[in-house]
């Protein structure tokens, strides 16, 4: 059975490149959201198995999106990887305080970010 | 049957001495067997002290089975090399392989970059569209933070901002022809790789990295960034071929949106185009 990831990215280009490095997981079928509130009815209305998100995005944020993952019944145990120009330390403490399970700062490398997903997902 | 007694135990003595003498003579055989049975135990034994002598000194050849036994640990032994230099040679192949399977995941990530950054470049004619992806490129795929895109006026060479990421567009100075490292990069047609990533105050006179947007020799604009995101730590292979890349293509891409808005944003009628070729 297919696993779906759902990726929150305002950019086009940056969520194009994650998507891309996410075809290479075998069975990983990957949904794509503009910005928190897309991500939220999109998590409404399916049930996926692993998010990506950006932090900085227009009209609800990564961690405001976190926030409310981690209080929806069906995605509250849902791996959560950020991915965000945000390098600092604070950042990323803020980030998995909030409950995301990884934190990836950009640029990215493709080899990562399908290192963390297949992690995450117990998946080879 | 005689009545005298001295019949009767002249009789007696004779039945005794006979007795004695089938007892010693039966005594003497024994012995003789005993001593015999001893003769042949001590030749026996000495045979075999003879023989664990010759098998301590090596002089006695080893039987049948204990030659095929020693033949059997010796080829185990040579077995066992065999497979410690197998299992040396497979493990050097695997590093190797190891290696070579991260240098090929990294130059797929890098050409997946490259294909998405010129992908995304030639996606729309629209300006607006066009100069936010070039931002997101430099943004996203080469961690730049504070960074403008210049385009050169025809008029008189100099170089104007027409979109900044980091600072305010306005604060971003208008570049004279051939002036600072800006104006040079664009006069040369030659990108400057030298400037610190993370420089401790911002200089707009000294960029980290300037490259030229050029439409085949012509040098259209150039890309100045200033500072890098703080877990840039050095640039990498892929950001030299991004560098390239935006030359190439941001340029062609930033002039086709510019004629494009310049013909009102609508596409050549087949008529029109008919003209051109």
């Amino acid at each position: 059975m297919a696993l779906t990831a759902l990726v929150v990215e305002d950019s086009p280009t940056m969520r194009q490149l994650i998507v891309f490095a996410l075809k290479r997981v075998r069975d990983l079928e990957v949904v794509e959201a503009d910005d928190g509130v897309d991500a939220l009815k999109k998590l409404a209305s399916s049930r996926f198995d692993i998010i990506l998100t950006d932090i900085n995005m227009p009209i609800m944020d990564g961690l405001k999106l976190v926030k409310r993952v981690r209080t929806d019944e069906v995605h509250k145990l849902v791996p959560v990887i950020i991915i965000t120009t945000e390098g600092g330390e604070e950042d990323r403490q803020r980030a998995l305080a909030l409950g995301a399970n990884a934190y990836i700062t950009k640029p990215i490398q493709a080899p990562q970010v399908i290192a963390k997903v297949r992690e995450l997902l117990n998946i080879r | 049957m005689s009545d005298d007694p001295r019949d009767a135990e002249g009789g007696l003595a004779a039945r005794h001495q006979e007795f004695i003498k089938t007892f010693f003579k039966r005594g003497a055989e024994f012995a003789e067997e005993l001593l015999h049975e001893n003769e042949k135990l001590r030749f026996r034994l000495l045979e075999l002290e003879a023989r664990v002598r010759d098998a301590e000194r090596g002089g006695n050849p080893p039987s049948e089975a204990l030659r095929e036994l020693i033949a059997r640990i010796e080829s185990l032994e040579r077995e066992r090399e065999s497979l410690l230099r197998q299992y040396g040679e497979a493990s050097d192949q695997n590093r190797d392989w190891k290696a070579r399977y991260m240098d090929v995941e990294r130059e797929n990530s890098n050409l997946a970059n490259l294909y998405v950054a010129s992908y995304q470049l030639h996606s729309t004619l629209d300006l607006k569209e066009v100069i936010q992806i070039i931002l997101e490129i430099l943004l996203n795929f080469v961690g730049a933070r504070t960074f403008a895109i210049y385009l050169v006026d025809d008029a008189d060479g100099s170089l104007h901002p027409i979109a900044a990421e980091g600072m305010d567009r306005a604060k971003v100075p208008i570049v004279g022809k051939n002036e600072g490292i800006v104006g040079k990069v664009a006069q040369s047609g030659i990108a400057y790789l030298e400037g610190a990533l993370r420089p401790v105050t911002l200089d707009l006179s000294r960029p980290s990295v300037v490259t030229p947007l050029r439409m085949k020799d012509e040098v259209v604009g150039a890309i100045a960034i200033w500072d890098f995101l703080r877990q840039k730590t050095a640039l990498v292979d892929v950001d030299y071929e991004l560098f390239n890349l935006l030359a190439a293509h941001a340029a062609g891409a930033l002039q086709s949106a510019k004629r494009n808005a310049e013909a009102g944003g609508r596409p050549l009628r087949l008529s029109e185009l008919r003209e051109w070729l």
